[in-house]
């Protein structure tokens, strides 16, 4: 071995071993910092709880370091998720008047972007009014994750004027972040549900489109039933699916024959037509008796099965040979 | 009056015992369902506020075995969780729950319902 390839060794070995002592450093020091936090919890814990037992009370004092602004923030954090109602109310305005929530907001402006994500998560849970044009402006956030956060935290705030800018932000990343989009429009449905429909109507987005059409039907908006029925016969088979299931859930009877056209419809893929059929015998309406009959002698086990579950709830007797197994299929409901 | 409070977020918890605390109870506190058990046999409380997901036993074992034992089977519990859908309801009731208080919650609302239960009980 040549006396460069030695020496070459050498340093890796201690790039390595430096390496290896400042991540056990790091992991010390956060260990310490966690241990100091949970000294200081407790007698924060007790501070906020008396706080809020008495409506007299004055605020606690403001934290005097870093240690107690973090302490105090994860307490208030734990309690606001718990909390409704007047002492809610009073545990943000504590949060305001302690300094918390303008920390926070300095956060949005944070270089790394997993700190401004957590800012707006955070300032979504503290619903201050001192937080809303900084989360307005972070609306223009480089990253998705904290924009949507943003506009989580403003539909968690009822911000009237940036509805719109909202809506925008939230239809742009549906495709690629749809659990946090649908977070954002949960809150829309109820805040401002007409929303939905206005998003829905405009909307290109087939990905938008699903969403809507899901939280439309499971949180039974009927005023958006009209919306439902069209997008039922949109050729995206998953969004037809959601329509046909949120048809059902909301009970809508004016729904039967779209849903019986969807029903029989062999060209249309097996969740449409089973959804159709399910969403049949949840409303109910005896006028599907005969297209469910029919359905349920269907050659597509699934599609079979789903409709004779339906002709049990409009009242029909179960069938001899209800399919349950694919390829068990022969008959189903008489 | 003794209430045990038996609720695994220490926030949660302070914030509840505080509370009662306020208005006059005397509070003991458990913070698992292990301990919530041992607390209601030892102390005898007059009622219990009993969180439903706890760790070690959760709050129906808890009640379960509550009810089984003599000296506890009769103590009033307000069960407090934020899984009130109609089977946990159900469930409770089957069990002897005699309140429930889906969280988010107020404590000032607690307290009121814990008084109610109380008063029902003497007045029975």
């Amino acid at each position: 071995m040549s006396d460069a390839s030695v020496v070459a060794t050498l340093v890796l070995i201690i790039a390595i071993a430096v390496l290896v002592l400042l991540i056990l450093a790091q992991q010390i020091v956060h260990r310490i910092k966690r241990r100091a936090r949970l000294v200081l919890r407790p007698a924060c814990e007790l501070a906020v709880a008396e706080y809020l037992a008495d409506e007299n009370a004055s605020v606690p004092p403001p934290p005097r370091n870093n240690r107690e602004h973090v302490v105090l923030r994860q307490v208030a954090l734990a309690a606001l998720i718990e909390l409704r109602g007047r002492e809610r109310a009073r545990l943000t305005e504590l949060l305001e008047r302690t300094g918390v929530v303008a920390r926070t907001v300095e956060e949005l402006a944070a270089r790394r972007r997993t700190r401004r994500r957590r800012a707006a998560d955070m300032l979504a849970e503290m619903r201050s009014d001192q937080s809303r044009s900084a989360l307005v402006a972070a609306l223009d956030d480089l990253d998705a994750a904290t924009r949507l956060g943003c506009a989580r935290a403003l539909v968690e705030l009822g911000d009237d004027d940036s509805a719109d800018h909202i809506v925008e932000v939230a239809a742009a990343e549906a495709d690629t972040s749809p659990g946090a989009v649908g977070d954002v429009f949960l809150g829309i449905a109820a805040w401002k549900p007409s929303l939905l429909g206005e998003a829905m109507s405009s909307t290109s987005s087939r990905g938008l489109r699903r969403i809507l059409a899901s939280i439309i039907g499971e949180l039974r908006i009927s005023d958006h039933t009209a919306l439902l029925r069209v997008a039922l016969t949109d050729t995206d088979d998953e969004l037809a699916a959601r329509s046909a299931r949120g048809l059902g859930l909301i009970g809508d009877d004016g729904s039967v024959e779209a849903l019986t056209q969807a029903l029989g419809d062999a060209r249309r893929e097996r969740r449409v037509r089973t959804a159709a059929a399910t969403s049949l015998g949840w409303i109910g309406d005896r006028r599907a008796l005969a297209s469910l009959r029919t359905a349920a002698s269907s050659p597509d086990w699934a599609v079979a099965a789903a409709s004779a579950d339906a002709l049990v709830l409009l009242g029909e007797e179960r069938g001899a040979t209800r399919p349950d197994t694919e390829g068990g299929l022969t008959v189903a409901a008489a | 009056m003794k209430i045990l409070v038996a609720e695994d977020s220490s926030t949660v918890r302070r914030l509840v015992a505080t509370r009662l605390g306020a208005d006059g109870f005397d509070v003991i506190e458990a913070e698992d369902g292990e301990q919530a058990v041992e607390l209601a046999t030892a102390e005898l409380p007059a009622l219990i506020v009993l969180d439903k997901v706890m760790p070690k036993l959760d709050g129906f074992e808890v009640i379960r075995l509550l009810r089984e034992r003599v000296e506890t089977r009769s103590i009033p519990i307000v069960m407090l969780t934020e899984q009130a859908g109609e089977e946990d309801v159900l469930d409770g009731l089957d069990l002897g729950v005699d309140e429930y208080m889906p969280k988010p919650f107020s404590p000032r609302e607690l307290s009121l319902r814990v008084k109610r239960v109380l008063a029902r009980r003497a007045s029975a």
